[in-house]
């Protein structure tokens, strides 16, 4: 993330300044249950304000549903053990979110930090989705829907392909390092605003 | 048996279940973080329900948005409903969307790919 990006709200989501005009929806902090559907609530009017198609609308919706569950149930690890205190105190607040309303499409955008040690599993989860044809997403959606693993958390293993087969776009997401134990990820998904 | 019947949330859907009249109707929003102790209950009737159901069942999804993580507990649920038509007693799946919900009828069809039951999609006009 270039320095520019990274001045809004010391963000871990993508914060394009030039489009600040466009940015509906910003946040940074930790992330609960009722913190999310106050998001949701907010979009949802929001869109609903401004004309948007109800098909669009959903779709914006539904992919936020994801986004923010993926931050919710992501954040719970404990990262202070391996902190010195600036950092504790630089990542004191854990996740980020920001959302644009372009003219051709949404970006909703958010930011988290992940274990050093799960880094590579999550990259190459996100460059599997990303390889696959729209056919082959609902494939491995029928798969893992039909495994019968889920998570104590209640995760299914669905969320990215959800989001993917839903927006319709690839994943679009940056990982960098911030010391030998945490990094940052943010996850910048696109929801078009046209009828494919 | 008991009956379920339950007040819909901002997160959950409301749930009306009756054994007497062979209706199973799940309708409104299932997006909770943790779907699995919203569904277990539920599940488990459907199940104690499949052991002896009524000559004819209909079941009614009418779900506006879920999640992923409500979306196995769903495939948990309607496959309690399989034992009924082996059973040799009627039973049907209502799939209700929008008209214009692509996505919500790509849901269903996913559903009815999976689950031994007729499922019956239901386009609903727009308000």
């Amino acid at each position: 993330m270039s320095s520019t990006e990274n001045k809004f709200l010391d963000s871990l989501s993508l914060y394009k300044e030039k489009d600040s005009d466009k940015l509906i929806l910003a946040y940074k902090g930790n992330v609960t249950s009722e913190l999310l559907a106050s998001f949701l609530q907010i979009i949802e009017l929001k869109l609903e304000m401004s004309n948007e198609k109800v098909s669009v609308v959903k779709k914006v919706y539904n992919v936020l549903v994801e986004a923010l569950q993926n931050l919710y149930h992501h954040l719970d690890e404990d990262f202070t053990v391996v902190m010195t205190n600036e950092e504790k105190a630089r990542l004191k607040d854990m996740a980020t979110l920001h959302i644009y309303q372009y003219p051709d499409n949404f970006l909703i955008s958010t930011g988290n930090y992940v274990k050093a040690e799960n880094v590579d599993k999550l990259r190459k989860r996100l460059e599997d989705v990303n390889a696959l044809s729209e056919e082959r997403i609902r494939e491995l959606y029928l798969q893992t829907l039909n495994n019968g693993e889920m998570s104590e958390k209640g995760g299914g293993g669905l969320g990215l392909i959800d989001i993917v087969r839903k927006s319709k776009n690839k994943l679009d997401y940056n990982i960098e390092k911030v010391n030998d134990s945490i990094f940052s990820f943010c996850l910048n998904i696109k929801v078009n605003r046209n009828k494919n | 048996m008991d009956n379920i019947s339950l007040e819909g949330t901002g997160k959950t859907p409301s749930v009306n279940f009756d054994s007497s009249k062979g209706i199973v109707e799940v309708k409104g929003r299932s997006i909770p973080e943790n779907s699995i102790e919203f569904y277990k209950p539920l599940i488990k009737w459907l199940e104690d329900y499949s052991a002896s159901p009524g000559d004819s069942t209909i079941v009614n999804v009418q779900l506006e948005y879920f999640n992923t993580s409500s979306s196995k507990c769903i495939l948990d649920l309607l496959k309690k409903l399989e034992p009924i038509s082996s059973k040799g007693k009627n039973v049907v799946i209502n799939w209700h969307y929008e008209e214009d919900d692509e996505d919500m009828l790509e849901a269903g069809e996913d559903y009815q790919a999976i689950i031994k039951v007729p499922f019956k999609m239901v386009p609903m006009q727009l308000d």
